[in-house]
């Protein structure tokens, strides 16, 4: 589980973090990607590898056609626009009896089949997992250390500069938005697989704090920083099994107290994690 | 006669609803017009001065006294909110107040989810018992009397931003804000005012709404986003436009609903907010500057 | 065929009109002065230039090729750069950072081949890096390259930002104002850069409210007064102008 959350805040702090685009969408394609690949697999009998190329394809290609319209709106817009798409796509999943079996969700979905190979004990998704999730660090350690990187932290900082040295701003912030909404598909494809059961719930705003809680915590522009809070925060949840509100509670006064914070004080906690203190 | 009954009934219950989502939207609209945060806990206003009301009443049993104490306690909670979570990390970034609020919602939600649970509670009152025939129209006492409390609250709400200092000094820091601080004008006191006036009128429309239905601490997320939809109808910050947005949904969702199908109802308010945003993203009545 | 052209360029903000039929041209070569009062429309008219405005009526061309509505990112990697009058950096990103993104000529090196560290993308970096660092050696920068650009002082922010409008070698440098907010001392070493970078070439075109600024550097200056173009001559001309003078009546710098 770690590493499926791994992979979806990764790819989301590249959007949030690295280019200051604040869309609240990421589990929408987190769940379409689930979806997709569930249905995939159940009416039409397709693979592991085969779901998660198409599922993500799609979800791509959605969010190409969501984001030539979204992209052009202004932040506090396109937050709210983003939490739409999302809305809508849950209200879809439950309401289209004949396709997604609404509240129901999908139940069965296969594990995954590697070229003959089941995969069925917890180890094996670990490795298999783990794979992909190295895979998509180091594509997006490469990414965010290119010219491709930089151009989204000089948006983040400055659109207006960006744009008069010649940035093609459109072009890259839907570079970014492409991206995490390929890996979400990835992470979701992957959850489906995990859990093999899909339904509406994915869509709780639940799990929209969670991811943005560790994006946040990991700092936002700090690739490492994020993955380590992804995995803290999967691992104390399942602990905190039995209680679920709280929980929730937690996270909310927990990213109050993040964002209230002093900046110098989060500077000292992040200097603890790492071996070597990002110099200030 | 009937089917004019039938339109009539739904008239009447459009209007209501759209009072109601007036009451939510202008506080939500208030609060990004001037300071330019977006409210992701205001669902959860609302549904919290609904339980403030019902905890209230539960001790008092008297149904004025509790809604007036719960519009005292959010007006409270707001100024306290604003105090302790939006005031130190507005200036640090744009994204900041808005993540503080979807923590604060979260957390206020489940927090009731914990203490009261999550089966509905009704509460009776004779407010909400009365049922006026008025040839053949039914008529709730408790809706009549929201029809005719909210128009003169926000008569009131008018003279208040007319006519009162801070009232001035709210529209004015809508319009612009750095131009208050060279002018003295204490943006303090404003910020602290609007979200006074926000909460209040959210939780009051909670505390009103409640014993109409029910109340459960899940009752702010449909309302919330409904009203972000019908804010962006009206235009961000635009207060007047969100209250012409509020009435507009109300009688159209009551028409749909009664005229096509109760469940296509919800969706319809996002998909207009949604090709608002795509098409005419400053709000139906288009660009208008300050708040008022 | 003059470098740029702005033909009866007139931009309107809600009924207010900020330009009004303001023809101009700037040659290779030169260094042009555009001056005016406050609120005469000088950076209302750059931003035209640039495509952050849109002008109401009117064409800017440049190089024979009309712009006018050409998108900012598109303008700029076209030839145009400029600075801003208040500084503008990105200030999470290092000094050297900032002065290579300032030239994205190399965008038409696609950005697969960048991320996955291709070659062709790797020697166009170091190539970028080196002119990143001549530009900073020349600006006497280089001791900062690896410093947060928030943490400079802004009398180097200003040279800094001049470093990256210089960065794509662009036919026309467009300066808003290079000599404001900062001391004597450095007014005259921006001064000095300016006229270094006209003797090798450079065309430049600047606004300035300096007057000793304007008339030393400038061979040739536009006035503009309520976003009308009241003037055009060399400084000897300008400063006897009775409509200059009129325009701005009692401002003397």
């Amino acid at each position: 589980m770690c590493l499926i959350y791994f992979i979806l805040t990764e790819s989301y702090s590249i959007l949030i973090g690295y280019l200051g685009l604040f869309s609240l969408s990421q589990v929408a394609f987190f769940g379409l990607g689930a979806y997709i690949s569930a249905l995939l697999s159940l009416n039409m009998g397709t693979q592991f590898l085969t779901n998660l190329v198409v599922s993500s394809i799609i979800t791509m290609f959605i969010a190409f056609l969501l984001g030539s319209q979204l992209l052009k709106l202004t932040r506090h817009s396109f937050a709210i626009a983003t939490l739409a798409f999302m809305f809508v796509v849950q209200l879809i999943t439950l309401n289209w009896m004949e396709v997604t079996r609404g509240p129901m969700g999908l139940p069965h979905v296969p594990r995954p089949n590697i070229i003959g190979i089941d995969i069925l004990s917890k180890i094996s998704y670990y490795y298999l997992y783990l794979a992909i999730a190295l895979v998509t660090f180091v594509f997006l350690y490469l990414v965010v250390n290119s010219r491709v990187g930089r151009a989204f932290i000089s948006i983040r900082e400055d659109e207006a500069l960006a744009n008069s040295v010649g940035v093609n701003c459109f072009k890259y912030k839907m570079i970014g938005f492409l991206i995490s909404a390929f890996f979400a598909s990835v992470a979701g494809t992957l959850y489906v697989h995990y859990t093999t059961y899909i339904s509406p719930d994915i869509f709780d705003l639940y799990f929209v704090i969670v991811t943005i809680i560790i994006v946040v915590i990991g700092g936002g522009d700090s690739l490492e920083g994020v993955g380590i809070a992804a995995f803290a925060f999967t691992a104390i949840p399942e602990f905190l099994r039995s209680a679920q509100m709280l929980r929730e509670t937690v996270y909310g006064v927990l990213l109050i107290v993040l964002l209230i914070m002093p900046e110098s004080i989060k500077k000292k906690i992040k200097s603890l994690w790492y071996k070597k203190p990002k110099g200030e | 006669m009937v089917t004019t009954l039938t339109f009539l009934q739904h008239l009447l219950n459009g209007i209501f609803y759209g009072l109601i989502y007036a009451l939510i939207s202008t506080g939500l609209s208030l609060i990004f017009g001037v300071m330019e945060v977006v409210n992701f806990a205001h669902g959860e206003f609302y549904m919290l001065g609904a339980f403030i009301m019902y905890f209230i009443f539960s001790f008092t049993g008297n149904f004025l006294f509790a809604v007036l104490g719960s519009m005292a306690f959010m007006a409270l909670f707001g100024v306290l909110v604003n105090g302790s979570i939006i005031q130190p990390v507005i200036k640090k970034s744009w994204m900041a107040p808005i993540l503080v609020t979807l923590g604060l919602g979260i957390a206020l939600k489940n927090t009731i989810l914990l203490i009261f649970g999550a089966k509905p509670i009704f509460i009776s009152v004779p407010l909400t018992e009365t049922v006026f025939d008025l040839f053949g129209l039914k008529l709730q006492a408790a809706r009549i009397l929201i029809l005719f409390l909210v128009p003169c609250l926000f008569a009131v709400l008018h003279i208040f931003l007319q006519k009162t200092k801070i009232g001035k000094g709210i529209r004015a820091a809508s319009q612009n804000r750095e131009l208050c601080d060279v002018l003295g004008i204490e943006l303090n006191k404003v910020y602290t005012a609007t979200f006074l006036i926000s909460a209040c009128l959210a939780g009051l429309a909670g505390s009103l709404v409640g014993p109409i239905f029910c109340l459960t601490p899940t009752m702010g997320d449909k309302m919330g986003i409904k009203s972000f939809c019908i804010v962006v109808l009206g235009g961000f910050g635009n207060v007047k436009g969100a209250i012409f947005s509020s009435i507009l949904v109300g009688l159209v969702e009551s028409l749909v609903a009664g005229y096509i199908s109760g469940t296509f109802k919800d969706a319809f308010v996002f998909i207009l907010m949604l090709l608002t945003l795509l098409f005419k993203p400053e709000g139906l009545l288009g660009k208008r500057v300050g708040i008022w | 065929m003059a470098l740029l052209e702005c033909l009866n360029v007139t931009k309107r903000f809600f009924g207010f009109t900020a330009l009004d039929n303001v023809s101009l041209q700037i040659n290779k070569g030169e260094l042009v002065g555009l001056i005016g009062p406050n609120g005469s429309g000088k950076t209302t008219l750059f931003n035209c230039i640039t495509g952050f405005l849109s002008p109401e009526n009117g064409d800017i061309v440049f190089n024979g090729k009309k712009i006018t509505g050409w998108a900012p990112f598109k303008i700029a990697l076209s030839g145009i750069t400029r600075t801003f009058q208040i500084v503008r950096l990105f200030r999470e990103m290092s000094v050297i950072d900032n002065t290579i993104m300032a030239l994205q000529q190399y965008q038409s090196e696609s950005v697969f081949k960048s991320v996955f560290r291709f070659p062709s993308a790797r020697k166009k970096e170091s190539v970028a890096r080196e002119r990143a660092l001549e530009l900073l050696e020349f600006l006497g920068l280089t001791h900062l390259k690896d410093e947060k650009a928030k943490n400079l002082s802004y009398g180097q922010q200003k040279l800094l930002s001049l470093a990256m409008a210089l960065m794509p070698k662009p036919s026309i440098l467009l300066l808003d104002e290079p000599a404001a907010y900062v001391n004597p001392t450095l007014t005259n070493k921006i001064k000095k850069y300016i006229k270094m970078l006209n003797q090798q070439g450079q065309t430049i075109f600047l606004i300035e409210h300096n007057m000793n600024v304007v008339m030393d550097l400038c061979e040739r200056i536009i006035v503009l007064s309520a976003g009308q173009k009241i003037a055009e001559g060399t400084p000897a001309e300008i400063k006897d102008n009775p409509r200059v003078i009129d325009a701005y009546f009692g401002e003397t710098k």
